[in-house]
């Protein structure tokens, strides 16, 4: 038998013997929850996803996201200029320690005003 | 060094906005003193500009930031537009906010932030540059425009506008792009160059984009065929806002316009005869619409669609040659001291809630308050174009500069356009004078706006007798 018949018997095994059975196990043997909040869908602070539309929801998950988009997208744009940062010299740099600075008050605004304190 | 001279202004109102954001998360800031401090700087960054246009810095569009920027008397004027504009509607939200609740230190940071951008445009020479300044402009506005959250009116203009907005955005991106595609750069410089060696139509592609780009431009100057969202936008916005609007952002676009419409003698050719049905339908579609309405507010926004025709006109007859835009921007000055002297004046009698808000609801303002009445009538007549005030020479300027241009027939209509609009201008300086009071037109608090509106009832006037040399 060469090596790569053992392999795949092997491997043929795994997937054929070794996964079911440790998914039966889990089912048997394994911990469980229940509850309501178990069978929700989940939904970013969105509590009744069955209902009417028009309800009130929190927008803690929206401030959240929007400003994970605006600091996240801002590390994209550092990618290129770290790329060509030798050809950019020292104005490149300066260039981008303002645009860090600006981000920067950003930051200390928000922080001031507490977004990101989960109430 | 020349680069960082010509965006100092910009700089001082960008650092005036930041500051004040972070004092204001930091600080429990009042009212009256983030107003003092709002005018103070854009006060500081007037007398800023005004430093700059004297000492003279022309930079043309190859030279600044690597031709990012262009600075000229246009665009410096323009500038200084722009911050007066800001500077009394920070008055007229100082007085506005002693009767509306729903201020805090951030209106006028981001006030301050729309002023740089609009900055920014008046001086973009490169699409990319100029959709960037266009936005941080049209941001800044559309959470202005929706400042008070209590009012379902103010939800309705705001939405309008920002969905409306970011279509014209797309607009515009899509036809940088493709300007972009057909002549290989953004820079108006090397599409200038580009355009004087190789004819315009023969490129599909550069006629699709630059199309897409007037488009943006024309819906936010709200011209013609883009106009339809102005008047329940101006309604909706606080009053502060729509003077900031009105004035600033017309004043921007068209500045940055008429730098992009002079770029080549062939591409203006092509959308000159466009242009001129824009302006004839802009211009007869304001009217009409302003003369249907009774709330001062939309008539206003209107009438702004009216002049943004007249503007057309200019651009229709401006030349690509040795282009100063004099006309243009006196056009502009003239129309912002108008429009801001009534917001001014509208602040301190509009009440709470912007009670007041109806040409009946002025019935007899003469009689109780004779002066404010009487600049509210200098603003109204320079707006019709009577003499002597600025506004009539501005009229004046955009027709002899159309019959110059060989457009006679779009001088001729713009002339009916102007004895059409005396209709509503009028019809408020009747209900002033010519009807009892029925009320006391009481004021309350201690306010800056009667100040700013006999600063421009005065410079209506001063502006009109600035010569603009053709």
């Amino acid at each position: 038998m060469s090596a790569e018949l053992v392999l795949s018997s092997v491997i043929f095994f795994g997937l054929a013997v070794i996964i079911p059975v440790i998914m039966l196990l889990t089912a048997v043997f394994g911990p469980r929850s229940g509850g309501v909040a178990k069978n929700d869908a989940y939904e970013s602070g969105i509590k009744h996803v069955v209902g009417m539309a028009d309800q009130k929801f929190s927008v803690k998950f929206y401030l959240l996201a929007i400003l994970f988009l605006i600091f996240d997208i801002e590390a994209v744009f550092m990618y290129p200029w770290a790329v060509s940062l030798r050809e950019l010299g020292m104005f490149g740099f300066l260039e981008m320690v303002v645009f860090i600075l600006l981000l920067l008050t950003g930051l200390i605004y928000i922080l001031k005003k507490g977004v990101l304190n989960w109430r | 060094m020349l680069d960082f001279i010509i965006i100092l202004p910009l700089l001082v109102v960008g650092a005036g906005a930041i500051a004040l954001m972070l004092l204001a998360s930091m600080e429990n800031l009042s009212e009256g003193s983030t107003a003092l401090v709002s005018i103070g700087i854009f006060a500081f960054a007037f007398a800023v500009q005004l430093m700059v246009s004297v000492s003279g810095n022309v930079a043309p569009y190859e030279t600044a930031f690597s031709g990012m920027l262009t600075a000229s008397t246009f665009t410096k004027v323009a500038g200084l537009i722009i911050l007066a504009c800001g500077l009394f509607s920070c008055m007229i939200a100082q007085t506005y906010f002693t009767q509306n609740k729903f201020s805090s230190p951030e209106f006028y940071s981001l006030m301050m932030f729309a002023a740089s951008g609009m900055l920014l445009l008046t001086m973009a020479a490169e699409l990319i540059t100029l959709f960037i300044s266009l936005e941080i402009m049209s941001l800044a506005i559309y959470v202005l425009v929706g400042y008070d959250r209590s009012r379902i009116k103010r939800s309705e203009a705001v939405l309008k506008y920002l969905m409306l907005g970011a279509f014209a955005g797309a607009f515009f991106t899509m036809g940088a792009a493709l300007i972009y595609g057909g002549a290989g750069s953004t820079r108006f410089a090397l599409i200038s160059k580009y355009l004087a060696t190789n004819s315009f139509l023969e490129s599909p592609v550069l006629v699709a984009g630059t199309l897409l780009v007037i488009v943006a431009f024309l819906f936010k100057v709200a011209a013609f065929p883009f106009h339809a969202w102005v008047v329940d936008v101006y309604d909706g916005a606080p009053l502060p806002v729509t003077g900031f609007m009105a004035t600033g952002v017309k004043t921007a676009i068209f500045a940055v316009f008429a730098n992009f419409i002079v770029l080549d003698n062939g591409m203006k050719g092509v959308w000159v005869d466009y242009l001129f049905y824009v302006a004839v339908f802009t211009m007869f579609a304001g009217n009409l619409i302003a003369i249907g309405q009774n709330n001062l507010k939309r008539m206003l926004a209107a009438s702004g669609i009216v002049h943004s025709g007249y503007l057309i006109i200019a651009l229709v007859a401006v030349g690509t040659e040795n282009f100063t835009g004099g006309v243009i921007i006196f056009y502009l000055a003239a129309y912002a001291a108008a429009t801001l002297g009534v917001f001014t004046a509208l602040a301190y009698l509009g009440g709470t809630d912007e009670r007041r808000d109806s040409f009946d609801d002025f019935k007899g303002l003469a009689k109780v308050r004779p002066y404010t009445a009487a600049a509210i009538t200098i603003f109204m007549l320079s707006m019709a174009g009577i003499p002597p005030t600025a506004g009539f020479m501005g009229k004046f300027y955009i027709i002899t500069d159309a019959i110059r241009a060989d457009q006679m027939l779009l001088a001729v209509l713009g002339i009916v356009s102007s004895i059409l609009s005396m209709w509503y201008y009028l019809r408020l300086v009747i209900m002033m004078y010519f009807k009892e009071p029925e009320e006391s037109f009481e004021v309350s608090g201690v306010s800056l706006a009667p100040v700013g509106t006999m600063i421009l009832a005065v410079s209506v006037f001063a502006i009109g007798f600035y010569p603009v040399f053709l």
